[in-house]
């Protein structure tokens, strides 16, 4: 019997820790039932080779015990169409999102070639790591039986009426364009003299704590912006998620905007007693609160754009 | 090759009705082999691999009710169906007579 106790061995190292503990035992009992029937019709005892035969009839020890795990696929047909769509979806996203990084690495590095290696190394990189999570967090919904209603609560008169706003290439373009210059000159990437502090005649200029503050609340909005005009300009459409993000971009832009004007300068210098330096810097602060106001202009034009892109949506559907 | 199509779909219109057989064989007590082969000789085989889980599976749903006994000298798990199993055991037998007369139907139309 030291065959059957080897394959019981084997089945009991694959079982997983949700089977039961008398699982090996039954399975024994088994066995030996069918071993004494083979003795009844041999009319002897069952030699090495007919339990051999018996045991391979049984099938491979770590068929025998998956056969008894609580999860029999790793992502069941059940959630397989939603877990291949996503799978697409974030693919697809992490391509545009590391083009639109890489292309601005490439604008500002010295060495195109160097730069231009390491770039399917690091779109390979995220694009495993950003597999493997959408991978286990269906796995965990198959272990844990969730079901997702998403093909349960849908409306055949809403399908495809979601996406029918063609966008604006231009709009797109122009905005990308305008998003990738702002992210360059915030983040001083081609060492243009936004941040300073620097000295002249003695006095120390520096940008207002304001712009410190906002940094990275402008670099988030900026990413944002870029990454929904890149995404529309590669779907060609407006549907309602884009419309509200765009909304929200707006918005947040605008609290921003607002929040530079209610500043009472720009520009610090410090302790300085030359009355025509002052009111030359008064000037200069001037000029950026005018720049604001402009800036914010455009964004109030955008958000009344969006807002009549929302309200058309609305009526189609 | 071409025969592996055909026995693809018996192997799979058999996996639908197992549960029913199971349920069926079990309004009488027995242990594994024993369920085995009294399947067997209704013309049903099934093998230890696909039978032992399913019948672990159906006793961890309330089914099949299960316990160990000593029997000449071996130990065996004996199951038998339980009383929310007779209840399901009954809304299945409803279903598949109404499913056999479907096909029936169809087969008879098919013909025609």
């Amino acid at each position: 019997m030291n065959l059957v106790n080897n394959y019981l061995e084997q089945v009991k190292n694959y079982l997983s820790a949700d089977a039961d503990d008398d699982v090996i035992d039954e399975l024994r009992e088994a066995i030996e039932e069918r071993v004494a029937e083979q003795q009844e019709i041999s009319g002897g005892n069952a030699d090495h080779q007919a339990v051999a035969l018996i045991l391979k009839d049984f099938g491979h020890p770590l068929k025998v015990a998956s056969a008894y795990s609580k999860q029999q696929y790793l992502i069941g047909p059940g959630l397989f169409p939603l877990f291949k769509h996503a799978l697409k979806l974030s693919v697809v996203a992490v391509f545009v999102i590391h083009a639109v990084l890489t292309v601005l690495t490439w604008t500002i590095s010295e060495n195109f070639l160097l730069s231009a290696k390491g770039w399917t190394s690091g779109f390979v990189e995220m694009v495993m790591f950003v597999v493997i999570l959408v991978t286990m967090t269906f796995v965990s919904l198959e272990y844990y039986g969730e079901k997702i209603r998403f093909f349960d609560n849908w409306d055949p008169n809403k399908l495809g009426m979601e996406s029918k706003i063609r966008a604006s290439r231009q709009d797109g373009v122009s905005n990308v364009i305008t998003d990738v210059i702002a992210l360059i000159w915030w983040n001083n990437w081609f060492g243009l003299p936004n941040d300073m502090p620097f000295t002249v005649q003695d006095m120390h200029i520096q940008a207002s704590e304001m712009f410190f503050v906002l940094y990275w609340p402008v670099n988030a909005i900026l990413v944002c912006s870029l990454i929904t005009y890149a995404w529309q300009l590669f779907s060609q459409f407006w549907t309602k998620p884009m419309i509200y993000t765009a909304l929200l971009i707006d918005i947040a832009a605008i609290l921003v905007l607002s929040l530079l004007l209610t500043q009472g300068h720009y520009v610090d210098l410090g302790q300085v007693e030359n009355i025509s330096i002052n009111k030359f810097f008064g000037h200069i602060n001037t000029v950026i609160k005018v720049a604001i106001f402009v800036v914010l202009g455009f964004v109030l034009y955008d958000l009344w754009r969006h807002i009549e892109l929302w309200i058309a949506l609305r009526k189609m559907q | 090759m071409e025969n592996e199509q055909p026995d693809k779909l018996k192997q799979e219109l058999r996996r639908g009705i197992l549960v029913l057989a199971v349920l069926l064989q079990l309004r009488q007590e027995h242990y594994g082999y024993s369920l085995r082969k009294a399947l067997q000789d209704a013309g049903l085989d099934i093998d230890e691999g696909t039978l032992y889980p399913l019948v672990r599976r159906l006793e961890k749903q309330g089914l099949l009710t299960s316990e160990w006994r000593e029997e000449g000298k071996r130990k065996k798990r004996f199951y038998q169906i339980s009383t929310t199993g007779e209840k399901s055991l009954q809304v299945l037998l409803k279903e598949w007579q109404g499913l056999n007369d479907n096909i029936n139907t169809i087969a008879t139309g098919a013909k025609q």
